[in-house]
């Protein structure tokens, strides 16, 4: 925490060296993110770069004590993805059940059925399992009490493990356990 | 207590929380439980796979002003993102790579413990990546696919047997398709799983071009890594020389709970430790990730350890993953073990025989003291041990 203190001011007092290594270091791990939020494409991408040009610019609004500098940013990141579904909702209605389908196929069983999860709970398991987000982190991203972290989270995994059983009973292959 | 009840609870346990007695009971002896608590491991699991498999994602290179907030950086002026050409992007990601995971490159040898690929079609798009063992181990899955990619014209599907590692090169057996036109995915996938096989050499370190009929060349990438990426992990899994046992530990033998365990747990290494599940009514079961004279060998995969003895198969099923990929255990049984002040454990287990327990303990000092049971006249695990006075 007392280094993503120090890098922040770093960030604030202009210092292009610390946020440019700040930005090799996440930059690919929110883009991951984004791409499972936003449909297929260059929105993801873009909404990285806003991210991060957002940050450069406007540097304030992170609070050490509140977690740490990479929840920030993605949390920053899933606001810009929100933003781009609210600027687009009347001309990609068609788009949208073909999130990522692409990817999913590329990926793997999971991964196709973590697509039909909503947008809200794919960000609550991808930052908790893959980001390992702390409930506290989670909560300052999502804007939700912790309380509310936990339920969501059991929630997003049901639905998860829900999803995964009716493609297994529709003849979908199921990885041994 | 009700399964519904619990099924938070199964959630809460996922992460690490500690769950009131009562429930941590239910779900130890309920198997709707610990089957709902088995599959959130492995879905989770699943998705840190999914992750690691697209970990080098594209991010371009810019420049930033060291004035942020007096000018606009000069890429952002006229429009909000850059690109840039493929093949300065490549080595950008190269560089990023290699700096901010500090990794180091080297040709394979017994160092090498891991080989990092990308699969990339024909224009240079990323399709799918991934780290795996550089070497067979008998266990690990170093298998991919089949996977596709839709492009503007039809459909490239692959699939990819990383079948062997001979003289710094990895044996590849790969099946592609191009199918013109739409087809779904998993019908290109199914159809590209029905190719024969082509039997190519990969040398890590440079790129494989792989022709496909039709559709023009994939290319395949690659480096040894010695150690395991630490971006891969995000501290979601132990250090790849140790396995890590968090609770609840739950013991299963057929479709039968055992016992379980719901406090404890650590990491410890695979070399120099060993880790110890008491059972009641069926004893101590001594872990370790080498051979050691007696033990038969069991397997780890997500966060499950399974062994078979005398005839019975058994599951120690844990609250999180106990590695990243695969590897195998070697198991012993010992129905009367006894920790004593001569056979320390790092957390001196006083287990009485109607308790579940769990303990860690120096490997070397297992080895010591089966020497000295053997010579005692016990060979044979499932014999009378001697009992050795706890102090």
């Amino acid at each position: 925490m007392a280094d993503d203190r120090e890098l922040w001011e770093r960030i604030c007092s202009g210092d292009s060296r610390a946020f440019e290594a700040f930005y090799r270091d996440n930059a690919p791990r929110l883009q991951n993110f984004l791409r499972h939020l936003l449909p297929a494409g260059q929105a993801a991408e873009d909404a990285t770069q806003d991210t991060f040009l957002q940050m450069w610019r406007r540097p304030n609004g992170f609070r050490p004590e509140r977690g740490s500098l990479r929840a920030y940013v993605f949390g920053i990141g899933r606001k810009r993805a929100a933003e781009w579904w609210r600027q687009h909702q009347g001309e990609n209605q068609l788009e949208r059940p073909q999130i990522s389908k692409e990817r999913a196929e590329i990926n793997s069983l999971v991964g196709d059925v973590f697509e039909r999860l909503s947008v809200e709970q794919k960000s609550l398991l991808w930052l908790r399992e893959v980001e390992g987000l702390s409930y506290s982190e989670l909560s300052e991203v999502l804007e939700i009490p912790t309380g509310t972290v936990k339920s969501r989270l059991f929630a997003a995994r049901e639905e998860l493990r829900r999803i995964w059983h009716d493609k297994e009973r529709a003849g979908g292959k199921r990885n041994e356990m | 207590m009700k399964c519904e009840e619990a099924a938070q609870l199964v959630s809460a346990l996922c992460e690490g929380d500690r769950i009131p007695p009562d429930a941590a009971r239910h779900i130890g002896s309920c198997n709707e439980c610990l089957r709902r608590l088995q599959e959130y491991c492995f879905l989770g699991a699943e998705l840190r796979r999914l992750a690691s498999l697209n970990s080098t994602e594209e991010s371009p290179k810019v420049s930033w002003n060291a004035e942020p907030r007096r000018r606009e950086s000069w890429w952002h002026k006229g429009t909000r993102t850059m690109r840039i050409p493929r093949a300065a992007f490549a080595l950008m990601l190269a560089a990023i790579t290699t700096l901010s995971a500090g990794i180091m490159f080297v040709r394979a040898n017994e160092k090498n413990k891991w080989l990092y690929f990308e699969v990339h079609a024909r224009s240079g798009p990323h399709m799918v990546s991934g780290t795996i063992p550089a070497a067979p181990d008998g266990i690990s899955d170093r298998h991919i696919g089949p996977f596709s990619r839709k492009e503007g014209d039809g459909t490239i599907a692959i699939e990819i047997n990383f079948r062997d590692l001979n003289a710094g090169m990895e044996k590849l057996g790969i099946r592609t398709l191009w199918i013109p036109g739409r087809v779904g995915g998993e019908k290109a996938n199914e159809q590209a799983h029905a190719q024969p096989e082509r039997e190519l050499w990969f040398t890590p370190g440079e790129m494989l071009s792989i022709p496909v009929e039709g559709y023009g060349a994939i290319e395949v990438t690659g480096e040894f890594l010695e150690k395991l990426p630490e971006d891969l992990r995000t501290g979601m899994y132990p250090r790849e020389e140790s396995f890590r046992i968090v609770p609840p530990v739950f013991c299963l033998s057929g479709d039968r709970v055992l016992s379980s365990v719901d406090d404890g747990g650590g990491e410890f290494s695979r070399a120099e430790h060993y880790f110890a599940y008491h059972s009641p009514g069926e004893g101590w079961f001594l872990i370790a990730g080498n051979p050691f004279e007696g033990a038969v060998r069991g397997t780890v995969r997500w966060n499950q350890i399974k062994f078979s003895l005398e005839g019975r198969t058994y599951l120690l099923l844990t609250g999180a993953p106990i590695l990243y990929g695969e590897s195998f255990v070697w198991v012993m049984h010992h129905p009367q073990f006894q920790f004593t002040q001569e056979f320390p454990s790092y957390y001196f287990a006083q287990a009485r025989e109607a308790e579940p327990d769990m303990t860690f303990g120096d490997v070397k000092h297992l080895t010591e003291t089966l020497l000295q049971l053997k010579g005692m006249g016990a060979s044979s695990p499932r014999a009378t041990m001697p009992r050795v006075a706890t102090h």
